[in-house]
């Protein structure tokens, strides 16, 4: 028998349901890699039990003829989804022995849906990072080049999808933190519209950004996973009453006709393989046209400063005294600051002295209010450019991944890591990556569109 | 007589505001499914928000936004259709998100009024700022164990509405008067139960004072906390005395925090201005900003039960009441039911009497609340009715009232059974009058002399001889034209 890990999400669920193999030996085979690969460090956590049982239970009710969309499809799960009963520690120490009495919706869909949960996959502490390094359970190798990271937040799912070691993964974004990794590790990663998808159980970075996604070997994998996990959560007040339409049977391959804008702002730095893409989307009859977004430059300023400001207020409530790990002291305020001190790793709490600097009475002020007018801004430039094209074109990361030593030594903060990726995210409008490294950006709930070109951009190697 | 402190160097007069903090009645808390019920075991209402988990999101109880509308309504106020929720952040035990959702800058409820009355019995118009939703936080419990605190997340996420005045107070009985009348307010409306003794509603006080004439207010001192209405009053008395001798004596002070202390009479510091929290307020990105419709706002108007203030006023415009008793019976929500429900169809100022009078007092004597009483308010109406039909006289009807209250029974029952029908038989009681007459020869002789205020006595012996079953008006009626002849 062929190695069942080679199959893409949308080529297992043929096979499972042409009865070739079952859920078990397909989850078995996914076992397998994830340990001949534990290297890697992809994950977290690792469920092989509860694995075989759920792709037992599937394979009984595929037998049953109740088969869902992804009936016995093994998953990678980005640890800051809380998964009940499963340890979920959002890469830090604070929550090395938290496990969740409840699930978050999204990942209850999956399951709903006859999904198997592989395990728990690795990310930078509370998803802030994009090399994956500020993990307390160490960085994540990249697949393609294990002295590299595999980008990050999500650089344990992109990993773990682009070595097999998963048929796909839950990631989440807050300033590019699914199409970086995907882009790193060349997989396909999504980030839907915000208010998709629910974000009840979801360990928050920052509320108003962050947005679950998948990343995936295919487009049209991204597309069978998103579908299951959105729609409407009476439990997150932020997510959409909107009908979510059936995605994957939506690439058509067509995109004739079709106006695509590419940010001039976005063309500073530009891969390889992007002149022959261009050409490549000529071809598929699209029309192809510059437009400006002239407060790109300001993205990153504006995504620090909200970002920063709300997560410090959400990591708040981590402070030993109800969950979690717990460093005593003789007061409460001792008990606050030694949990806190050695419970965050060194970047969560730069970013929390940050963040509480911003939303300060004077911070707030001169830092976090111009911000949100930024913000505005930001999302004009969309708005207007949407007045002009349906999609944007462009790199995800127009730069190499950089190695774990580099890393280290802040080759994250160069200006070309993240900036096509920050304003997208701000303006909470849908996005997603080829696993060519090439982006498609659409209009507010308008994600069917951006995963049609997107799975016309893949086509191009 | 006006409030003033009388100082050394000049008069002084009261500026002081009131926050007070209003637990709703819900049945479940303002942002999560857990019962927002008062007491049971510790811990035994908490969702997983309520104790803070990762990944709980709030999503709002329509029911605590509904009864905020309502309190506004109470507060003369200008309801907001835009209203926006903020996090106030500050770290404590028995805060378990480390931030409170509160609403800072978009309030759901605007400026509005209380009218109150004063020390010279007059009526002071009180400025309301603004009443916000927010959620509560739980207890903290250093008294179970010598070295640790223990936590109790059942309050943790109750609705909240904190209500705050303008500084238009100037003494304490304004201020106990404005508590009177909200906790009066809230209670007709449902919103709150008024209790203080239960922390379901606390007073923050702001006091300061400044000369009689001056126009700027001086810096204010807080008091946190204060758990009745009179320990209010104390505590502005108190801690504007407090400042007037520190002013006069050349000191200052900080602008501070300070507890209140019964026992001791005294207000103690807390922190000072210097060390204040920053609470990095700021707009909370899990929830969208509130939105509601005018018709949304209309319908609960439309619902609204009537407020004491409209019901005093029809109590003396309809029924005829005097401002003292509509005072008196509306309240509370419960005194104006019975009496309503007592004097329907009735002289009303009869009813009132009873009510305020030999309901109240034996109501008092044994402790019952006026919802509990044994007295129906329709037995009470039916024995004023037994009254005004001449089957009972006053005098009966006060010992009828009595057996009412012990035994539950209706006044007509006992009538019939302990014989106690007035009798207006004119030929029986002329009889009686004839007997007593003949009987007393000397005391007759001495009225026909002019000895009129005798005629009195007689009257008492015709109502002692049939044990206060004779109509007394009709006794004397009959004992004149007998004496006449």
């Amino acid at each position: 028998m062929t190695d069942l890990t080679e199959l893409t999400l949308t080529d297992a669920l043929k096979g499972l349901k042409e009865k070739k193999f079952s859920s078990v030996e397909l989850t078995k085979a996914y076992l397998g890699k994830m340990e001949e690969l534990r290297r890697l460090n992809a994950y977290i956590t690792e469920t092989p039990e509860k694995a075989l049982q759920m792709a037992e239970e599937s394979d009984n009710r595929r037998a049953k003829g109740e088969a869902g969309k992804l009936e016995g499809i093994p998953l990678g799960i980005k640890d800051m989804f809380c998964t009940k009963g499963t340890k979920t520690t959002a890469a830090s120490r604070i929550l090395s022995n938290f496990i969740p009495p409840f699930e978050a919706t999204t990942t209850q869909r999956l399951w709903d849906a006859g999904a198997v949960l592989l395990g728990k996959t690795n990310t930078d502490e509370f998803a802030m990072g994009s090399s994956t390094i500020t993990s307390y359970y160490g960085v994540t190798h990249n697949p393609h080049d294990e002295n590299k990271v595999p980008g990050g937040s999500s650089g344990g799912s992109a990993a773990a999808v682009a070595a097999h070691m998963c048929a796909g993964a839950t990631g989440t974004e807050t300033g590019g933190s699914i199409r970086h990794p995907a882009s790193f590790c060349k997989v396909s990663g999504f980030k839907p519209t915000y208010g998709r998808c629910s974000r009840y159980g979801v360990i928050a970075y920052a509320s108003s950004l962050d947005e679950p996604g998948v990343l995936a070997r295919s487009v049209e994998d991204c597309a069978r996973m998103i579908e299951v996990m959105a729609g409407h959560d009476p439990k997150d007040s932020t997510s959409s009453h909107r009908e979510v339409p059936e995605f994957h049977k939506m690439l058509d391959k067509n995109i004739k006709g079709m106006k695509i804008g590419i940010p001039k702002e976005y063309q500073e730095l530009l891969p390889a393989n992007w002149e022959k893409a261009v050409q490549f989307l000529k071809d598929e009859g699209a029309v192809l046209m510059d437009v400006d977004m002239p407060h790109t430059e300001e993205a990153g300023m504006v995504y620090y400063v909200i970002s920063q400001g709300e997560a410090t207020t959400n990591l708040a409530r981590y402070d030993g005294a109800r969950y979690g790990v717990r460093e005593n002291g003789e007061t409460l305020d001792e008990m606050y600051m030694n949990t806190r001190m050695k419970g965050f790793g060194q970047e969560v709490r730069n970013r929390m002295i940050l963040g509480t600097f911003f939303t300060s009475a004077k911070g707030y002020h001169d830092y976090f209010v111009p911000a949100q007018k930024m913000r505005s801004l930001i999302k004009q430039d969309f708005d207007k450019a949407f007045e002009k094209v349906d999609v944007l074109f462009s790199p995800a990361v127009p730069i190499e991944p950089f190695t774990i030593e580099e890393a280290k030594h802040g080759a994250a903060k160069g200006r070309f890591n993240d900036n096509y990726l920050m304003p997208s995210c701000l303006t909470g409008v849908p996005a997603g990556c080829a696993n060519n490294g090439l982006q498609v950006i659409g209009r507010m709930w308008d994600d069917a569109t951006v995963l049609k070109v997107l799975d016309v951009v893949e086509m191009c190697k | 007589m006006t409030y003033r402190i009388e100082g050394k160097t000049g008069t002084w007069e009261l500026v002081c505001g009131l926050e007070v903090h209003c637990e709703i009645i819900s049945n479940s808390k303002v942002f999560s499914g857990a019962s927002a019920e008062f007491g049971g075991e510790p811990n035994d209402h908490v969702a997983f928000l309520d104790a803070g988990f990762p990944g709980q999101l709030p999503v709002l109880n329509e029911k605590c936004v509904e009864q905020c509308i309502k309190t506004g309504f109470g507060l003369n106020a200008k309801i907001n259709k835009h209203s926006v929720f903020d996090r106030k952040n500050y770290f404590y035990g028995d805060l378990p998100t480390g931030y409170q959702i509160t609403q800072l800058f978009y309030p759901i409820v605007g400026e509005g009024y209380l009218d109150v009355t004063n020390e010279d019995g007059g009526i002071s118009r009180i400025g309301i700022e603004r009443l916000h939703l927010e959620q509560d936080a739980g207890k903290s419990i250093h008294d179970m164990h010598p070295t640790r605190s223990y936590l109790d997340f059942n309050r943790a996420g109750v609705g909240l509405m904190e209500i705050v005045s303008k500084p238009d107070v100037r003494s304490p009985e304004e201020a106990g008067d404005y508590l009177r009348k909200l906790r009066s307010i809230v209670r007709y409306l449902g919103t709150c139960d008024g209790n203080m003794d239960e922390g379901s509603m606390r007073c923050d006080i702001n006091v300061s004072v400044r000369k009689v004439g001056e126009t700027e207010f001086r810096h204010r001192v807080e008091i946190k906390n204060v758990n009745s209405v009179k320990f209010v009053m104390q505590a502005i008395d108190l801690e504007a005395h407090r400042q007037v001798e520190l002013y006069e004596a050349g000191q200052t002070f900080p602008q501070e925090t300070r507890l209140f202390d019964p026992e001791n009479m005294e207000t103690r510091s807390m922190r000072s201005k210097e060390n204040a929290l920053d609470y990095r307020y700021f707009p909370d990105p899990d929830l969208p900003p509130l939105d509601i419709t005018d018709e949304y706002i209309e319908n609960i108007r439309k619902n609204l039960p009537e407020l004491p203030e409209v019901k005093k006023a029809r109590f003396m415009d309809e029924l005829g009441l005097s401002e003292y008793d509509a005072r008196i019976l509306v309240s509370d929500r419960e005194t104006a039911l019975y009496f309503e429900t007592a004097a329907k169809g009735r002289d009303a100022k009869k009813v009132a009497n009873w009510v305020m009078g030999d309901l109240f007092a034996a109501l008092n004597r044994e402790y019952i609340a006026i919802e509990n009483s044994p007295v129906s308010p329709e037995n009470l109406g039916a024995l004023v009715d037994l009254i005004t039909d001449g089957t009972i006289s006053g005098k009966i009807a006060k010992e009828v009232f009595e057996i009412m209250f012990e035994t539950k029974k209706d006044p007509a029952a006992i009538v019939e059974e302990k014989g106690l029908k007035q009798v207006s038989d004119t030929g029986a009681i002329e009889k009686m009058i004839d007997e007593i007459l003949a009987a007393n020869p000397d005391k007759v002789a001495e009225i026909k002399a002019g000895k009129d205020k005798l005629k009195g006595w007689f009257v008492g012996q015709i109502m002692k001889a049939s044990q206060g079953k004779v109509n007394p008006a009709l006794a004397n009626q009959l004992l004149e034209q007998k004496l006449k002849n």
